[in-house]
């Protein structure tokens, strides 16, 4: 029998909790974590060490991630071809991560394979080779690559939008580094980096899947070694650090550029803020998703663009809250000042309606199941406890706070993250489509393509 | 590894595959359309890919746009295009599996009522503006255009690329999409499979409520390959924004599941893929001559095509590269993999195999791999059969299936900083990329 054609209306679905997490440390005070995912003979290991980029030392940007991709070189039992035949022999391939905050190391093996991952994981972490040819070689084309760089919108947009936001902090720079700090660090550099900053610092080993706590324990005990002496306690922040003030309008000009990449932003919150949960609900939206304010405006409706969103990264300390996009060349300028439009808006004389806000908690909140399906998944949620100190139940409480967010506090955090008074606006893009003075943000600064 | 399912086929034709995980309380649904960019003809290129945009603005029983229903759900959406198929995916709490279908049926059977002269220009500035995003303002973004343009003669399904030509966009009208919609976008010509925490039996008679009544299209007829390939070797060169040059060679293959197509796979992975890779370790490693290196075979329906490319380090050529990617490839079709390199790929190949079952849906869960082989083998329990097309490879089925390769045509291609012709493999034609 055929249905009356109209909208269904959506039923219960059982709820989920985040799975338990066994825990264990080590005499030497690293940490060895456990989530038993069932399913698939399937296993995700890595190692978070809690520091980033933002510690990288102020001559020397980029040393922590060459230092990470200079790990799987190989190490002073394999060289490179051996280490990387031994790992694809298990079906795998080592991924290394070096953000503001932390550096993590991982992989995706077959179970049965957990304790020889586990031997190989901890080789590369502790034991590199450091060769002075890989050492060369690796520089060299980072190096190269960071030239190739300066031809891709949304890299240059990224950069020039962090030194815009946070000038001096340590979060100013990509962690990539620039071309002037790779050419001047040495092997010496990274060998002192890796054995007294990284390692160093209180690792958390973590492992999802389809493993038993004591067996991964067990793995870890017989190949990670421990650390002589104690760890160091994390740096204090750079909060001191006066932050640039807005607004401000930089261009880098694309001669001819067919579009022009667009950040539009400011420093946001830290992991830390117990706004998140109305942050979420507020940055949904405004631009987190496809029917959000922003995208409804500059794609549904102008078609200036294939998609925009709006972001928080939240971070140690306050990291950015960013609206990003790449609009058709002749549009610029209208549709910087649509985002500055619905940044005022959702702040100020436009607040987000009972509906929208309801709309945002039932999509936040249902959507929960689905994003803790793989190991990664599960894995990276992990590491996000780990690393900000969340409780364990964490991301259960973030579903009944959501499910608790007013309006006045929608409000009350656009007002005080999203202000527009103080906005950032970089532009990568053909000069010619830019008419500065009609936005606001005060003097048009035309920044050079290089990054030093 | 076979995964359970059922398999049952409407009275319209739709092809209705399930298969029950209760791991989470979520379930995807995803919808072939057998319609790709191969479908379209010369002056009308871009449809296929335009329609998908088409296919997310409302039909004629919810003209409110497809995804506020779904996000207010919690559903996760999406949907491709590519020359072979069209997909279309929702991952939904159990709760809404009745809101995804009634959309998805909807559209099927009623999306013309609702389409206006306004929803086509402003989905069709998006397209363009994706096409500039992902292809004209991006580094080497138009290289994969001037390859299968210059891979395949203008007749050639292949030869027109899936994002289409702009002006052909431009020249597109309503009544060319209604046409369009007429004929690729019905029961007979789709495939649904729906994954996760559902009993097969409720979850088959909703399919039956809102699918059942949709009338069948046309039979669609299988494209025309037309034969003939390259006469020779073709070399091509492409001026972009770049800083180093990048050479990218390329043959035509044997189509998705012919002999040969798992092992160019298996060869790909020898000669390019990682840091294992024979050319990974001459080209980048020892020899310090490119700063990258990946190569692949591209399995299609019609038939596919191997391509490898790199780029060049500082101060080296693309005649240095070229010369030993030439090399190697010889090398593999005298004396085929070691047996280590073809172990290694084999474990490889198995784990992926693994990997790809972790999620029910998206661009590559269950249920897209189930609609995959129902519809390119009209079997959705392929996956043994697949997994064994790797397996059963011995070093004798690589080395021949890289000689065969080695001894066709090729297409150079050499993409070079904007002035800098003369970076270009010697005897290099400016390419046609637009």
């Amino acid at each position: 029998m055929s249905a009356p054609r109209r909208l269904p209306a959506v039923g219960e679905s059982r709820g989920i909790h985040f799975p338990p997490i066994a825990k264990h440390t080590r005499a030497d005070g690293s940490r060895v974590w456990t989530v038993e995912h069932r399913g698939l003979p399937v296993v995700c290991l890595s190692v978070l060490y809690p520091i980033g980029s933002a510690g990288d030392p102020i001559d020397r940007f980029g040393l922590t991630s060459l230092t990470a991709d200079l790990l799987d070189e190989g190490t002073q039992s394999l060289d490179g071809l051996a280490l990387h035949d031994a790992l694809a022999r298990l079906g795998s391939h080592l991924e290394g991560e070096v953000g503001p905050d932390a550096a993590a190391l991982g992989l995706v093996t077959l179970s049965r394979n957990g304790a020889r991952a586990t031997a190989l994981l901890a080789d590369v972490a502790c034991h590199p080779r450091f060769d002075p040819g890989d050492f060369a070689r690796v520089r060299d084309n980072r190096v190269s690559r960071l030239v190739q760089m300066r031809d891709v919108p949304a890299a240059v947009a990224e950069r020039i939008f962090s030194q815009q936001i946070y000038g001096a902090h340590p979060y100013g720079h990509s962690p990539v580094g620039v071309v002037a700090s790779l050419r001047a660090t040495t092997l010496d550099d990274v060998r002192r980096f890796h054995d007294e900053v990284l390692l160093a610092t209180t690792p958390t080993i973590m492992a999802v899947g389809d493993v038993e706590h004591e067996d991964v324990v067990r793995w870890v005990d017989a190949a990670w070694p421990l650390r002589n002496g104690a760890f160091r306690p994390l740096a204090a922040g750079a909060a001191s650090v006066a932050l640039p003030r807005g607004p401000s309008l930089s261009l880098v000009h694309r001669a001819d550029a067919a579009q022009s990449e667009l950040r539009v932003g400011r420093v946001g919150a830290a992991r830390s803020t117990p706004d998140y949960a109305a942050l979420a609900v507020m940055n949904t939206i405004l631009g987190g998703t496809f029917v959000s304010r922003i995208n409804s405006k500059l794609r549904e409706e102008k078609g200036f663009t294939y998609g925009v969103r709006s972001t928080f990264d939240y971070r140690r300390e306050a990291g950015p809250f960013a609206v990003q996009t790449s609009v058709q060349a002749s549009a610029t300028t209208e549709a910087i000042a649509d985002i500055l439009t619905e940044i005022r808006g959702i702040g100020g004389d436009r607040p987000a309606t009972a509906a929208e806000i309801t709309r945002a908690q039932a999509a936040l909140t249902r959507s929960y199941p689905r994003s803790f399906e793989t190991a990664e998944q599960v894995t990276r949620a992990v590491a996000q406890i780990a690393l900000h100190g969340l409780p364990d139940d964490y991301f259960d409480g973030f579903v009944r706070d959501v499910s608790l967010v007013t309006a006045d506090q929608v409000s009350d955090v656009a007002r005080r993250y999203a202000s527009a008074d103080d906005l950032h606006v970089v532009v990568i893009g053909d000069r010619s489509h830019l008419t500065g003075e009609s936005l606001g943000l005060g003097p048009l600064v035309e920044r050079p393509l290089s990054d030093d | 590894m076979d995964i359970a399912y059922t398999k049952t086929t409407l009275a319209n034709g739709l092809d209705v595959i399930i298969h029950e995980d209760h791991t989470l309380p979520i379930v995807a649904v995803n919808v072939w359309y057998h319609v790709g960019s191969k479908d379209e003809r010369p002056g009308l290129t871009g449809f296929a890919h335009l329609f998908e945009h088409l296919m997310f603005e409302g039909s004629a029983n919810h003209d409110h746009g497809y995804f506020p229903p779904l996000q207010d759900a919690g559903a996760a959406v999406n949907g491709s295009t590519n020359a072979d198929r069209t997909n279309y995916w929702e991952v939904v709490p159990t709760g809404a599996l009745e809101l995804a279908l009634f959309l998805e049926s909807d559209r099927m059977g009623f999306l013309l009522p609702a389409l206006t002269e306004k929803k086509f220009t402003t989905q069709r500035e998006v397209v363009i503006n994706e096409r500039r995003q992902n292809y004209e303002n991006r580094p080497y973004g138009l290289a994969g255009i001037a390859m299968t343009t210059a891979l395949y003669p203008s007749d050639h399904p292949y030869h027109w690329p899936t994002i289409g030509y702009t002006p052909d966009l431009r020249l597109a009208t309503l009544d060319d999409v209604r046409d369009f919609f007429a004929r690729h976008y019905h029961p007979g010509n789709a495939s649904i499979a729906l994954a996760g925490d559902i009993d097969p039996a409720s979850a088959l008679a909703l399919v039956e409520r809102y699918f059942g009544e949709l009338p069948t299209g046309p039979p669609v007829p299988r494209v025309e390959v037309p034969t003939g390939g390259l006469a020779g070797e073709t070399r091509i060169v492409l001026e972009d924004r770049v800083d180093r040059p990048r050479l990218y060679i390329a043959w035509r293959t044997p189509a998705l599941f012919e002999d040969g197509d798992a092992a160019l796979d298996v060869a790909a992975d020898v000669i390019a893929s990682g840091k294992t890779s024979r050319l990974y370790r001459t080209l980048v490693h020892e020899r310090r001559l490119a700063l990258d290196v990946s190569g692949g075979q591209q399995s299609r329906e019609l038939e596919g095509f191997f391509q490898l490319a790199s780029t060049a380090a500082p101060g080296r050529t693309l005649a240095d590269i070229e010369a030993v990617i030439t090399e190697a490839l010889g090398e593999l079709a005298a004396n085929g993999p070691t047996d280590a390199e073809l172990e290694r790929a084999l474990a490889q190949a198995e784990a992926a195999f693994v990997y790809r079952l972790q999620t029910v849906g998206g661009f590559s869960g269950k249920s897209d791999q189930l609609n995959a082989y129902n519809v390119y083998r009209g079997d959705p329990g392929s996956f043994d059969a697949d997994l064994a097309r790797y397996t059963r490879l011995t070093k004798a089925d690589v080395r021949d299936a890289v000689r065969r390769l080695a001894a066709r045509p090729r297409v150079a291609l050499s993409v070079v900083p904007n002035g800098a012709g003369d970076q270009a493999l010697a005897g290099s034609v400016t390419a046609v990329a637009s």
